[in-house]
């Protein structure tokens, strides 16, 4: 089972892209900030991570910075999930995608099923 | 920017579609239908239609290829529920269970909390495919969390979550005088439904108080419920509260028939205006609205009587017995409507919506209109100081549709000045026309004045007029009381002995033509 890292200081958003991702098949890790994702890399060694950007203590650029310098989770696919307009994006995360807040389902699950590709869900 | 940003605008802007709810007229209070995937919370009294209102709006989703997920947190269960809706017309058990799908939530609730509760939604709105949902007795769930706050967070986690799978939400809680919904702050909008008594009538009122993300028609409008579900009356003042000026500029004179009184009216009242035919009752109001109606058809020119208190076959009799027989030969060729209001509870609203529907639909031209009267409407007021401006914007509206309008209203039978039931009534009419009886030596005369035309010169002279058997008859300036106009006639000195007797009483030996005896005498 693969597990996708949602960096969110909004603890609503974070709780439903769980409770969606979770029943797509993923395993769901939450941090409230960068320091806090930074710290749980080595323990939850996720597939991917969906990293907001307004956040306290530590915010998303920093944190994408700080996971891309890891020795071992520097080339951890990452997607920003912000309420930030794409063109105010600074040019040096262009590879990143950008999950524009309000998002759709259908865009979540696309974007992640990219970057973490995963069996589709068996229904009953 | 690269192309899969762009297609987030793109789903961003898409996010702002509106869901139509099928309530007549409630999506044009919300300017085109609710958001979706936003939220709402409905509140109302028992009785007062949430239940209802909800499922109209999911029958009509279903029917328009959406899906609905209905919780319910209630002891009722869905079974009795249904029962009580089976008699609308909008109901079909055909979608249930696939479409319009039920469950209850309350055994979460009880077990899990608000937690378990949400954690049941969120799995049963994916698995549905749900596009709206439903949550009915929010009541109970607010009373299972330990803290306002903590009903809150969960109404958060739930908007949050019905946002990103894009489903539109109403959230239902009965509501009581003066109570406080923590959901209020938190919800996209607010529908609140009341039941109150005026009187001994019941009103129902549906009461927009917020609606975010898009302008919208917010306040009270009463609203009526029938087997065909609910319909909501919108102010009518607030509808068209931004009039645009009329369009139309080949005005032409719209006579009555009626020889010196069009001459005074220099040709006719001048078309699109608004004319109040006011006068104490019995004074010929209403037989001088359908001479105007008449004197149209035979023109070629539609008309509609908008009355509401002489039958369509009463009036008819009524208009022959003085020489208008050929109105019931207009009428059946549907030149002339009549539209007859039954003397039932109506709505000021819903009349002023029916009187201008139908306009709409026969989409003539140079229509000529008489309501009779306006007291109909004034007794359909639940709140009276809105007619005022009621009537303007009706007004304002015929007059944009290039209908010539005629009111009539009524004045004290006999006072000593001219005592209108609505003095603003001035403001929204561009001509008035000024009926009214005069005592003179034990006789009643009927008198005709033109007190106001705008845009045209007119002759203001008082002048008698009769019913007679050919209709009405307008006779030369009348010259033997002075001020009359305040009823204080006085006779002019020497000549006391030479008053006239009204136009229609008995001279001589000759046989009366005139109504006016022909009246006294039935």
């Amino acid at each position: 089972m693969k597990t996708v890292m949602v960096v969110d200081d909004e603890l609503d958003i974070a709780e439903a892209v769980k409770s969606i991702l979770e029943d797509e098949g993923y395993n769901v890790v939450i941090c409230a900030n960068g320091r806090e994702a930074l710290r749980s890399l080595d323990g939850t060694r996720p597939d991917l991570a969906i990293v907001d950007i307004m956040m306290p203590v530590m915010n998303g650029y920093e944190t994408i910075k700080a996971i891309r310098r890891h020795p071992e989770h520097g080339k951890l696919p990452l997607l920003i999930m912000s309420a930030i307009d794409p063109s105010v994006k600074p040019p040096e995360f262009d590879s990143i995608g950008l999950l524009k807040k309000p998002f759709a389902l259908k865009d979540l699950l696309q974007r992640v099923q990219q970057l973490a590709p995963t069996k589709p869900r068996e229904t009953t | 920017m690269s192309s899969e940003e762009g297609e987030d605008r793109k789903d961003r802007r898409a996010g702002q579609e509106r869901l139509e709810t099928g309530v007549p007229r409630l999506d044009f209070i919300t300017k085109g239908g609710l958001l979706k995937g936003a939220s709402y919370a409905v509140l109302g009294p028992p009785g007062s239609g949430k239940t209802v209102l909800a499922h109209q709006i999911a029958f009509y989703h279903v029917k328009h290829g959406g899906k609905v997920l209905y919780v319910t947190l209630l002891t009722e269960s869905h079974a009795r529920m249904l029962t009580n809706l089976e008699e609308m017309t909008f109901f079909d058990s055909k979608v249930i269970p696939e479409k319009l799908h039920y469950i209850s939530g309350y055994r979460e609730l009880e077990s899990e909390g608000l937690k378990g509760l949400l954690e049941l939604v969120r799995r049963a709105a994916r698995q549905h495919e749900a596009t709206l949902l439903i949550m009915d007795g929010m009541d109970a769930a607010r009373e299972f969390a330990r803290t306002d706050l903590s009903y809150k967070r969960f109404l958060q986690e739930l908007q949050t979550f019905v946002s990103i799978i894009g489903c539109t939400t109403l959230l239902l809680s009965p509501h009581h005088e003066g109570e406080v919904h923590p959901e209020t702050t938190a919800v996209d909008g607010i529908f609140e439904l009341s039941l109150w008594l005026s009187g001994p009538r019941a009103v129902r009122e549906l009461v927009a108080l917020k609606f975010r993300g898009s302008d919208s028609l917010l306040g009270k409008h009463e609203m009526e419920i029938s087997e065909r579900g609910i319909v909501i009356h919108p102010r009518t003042e607030v509808q068209f509260s931004n009039p645009q000026e009329s369009s139309r500029e080949d005005r032409i004179r719209m006579p009555f028939g009626i020889p010196r009184l069009d001459e005074s009216l220099r040709g006719g009242l001048l078309s699109g205006s608004t004319t109040l035919l006011l006068g104490a009752p019995g004074t010929g109001k209403t037989l001088l609205g359908l001479h105007f109606l008449l004197q149209g058809a035979r023109e070629g020119q539609p008309g509609v009587y908008f009355g509401f208190y002489e039958t369509p076959p009463r009036l008819l009799e009524k208009a022959a017995g003085v020489g208008m027989g050929d109105l019931k030969k207009y009428v059946d060729k549907g030149l002339i409507e009549i539209q007859w209001q039954p003397p039932l509870e109506h709505n000021m609203d819903s009349l002023a919506e029916r009187l201008l529907e139908r306009i709409h639909e026969r989409k003539v031209k140079r229509l000529r209109v008489f309501v009779d009267s306006v007291a109909g409407f004034r007794s359909a007021a639940v709140y009276p100081d809105r007619m005022p401006r009621f009537f303007s914007a009706l007004s304002h509206q015929l007059r944009m549709l290039d209908v010539t309008t005629l009111y009539s209203d009524e004045t004290a039978l006999f006072s000593a000045g001219v005592e209108t039931p609505q003095p603003e009534a001035a403001a929204y009419v561009e001509n008035i026309i000024f009926l009214r009886y005069l005592e003179l030596r034990s006789q009643l005369y009927r008198l005709i004045s033109i007190m106001k035309m705008r845009e045209s010169q007119y002759d203001s002279g008082i002048r008698e007029f009769a019913i007679s058997d050919d209709g009405i008859i307008v006779a030369d300036t009348f010259q033997s009381a002075e001020a009359v106009l305040t009823g204080q006639a006085r006779l002019r000195g020497e000549a006391t002995d030479n008053v006239k007797p009204p136009m229609g009483a008995p001279s001589g030996k000759k046989k009366p033509k005139r109504g006016l005896l022909r009246r006294r005498r039935s």
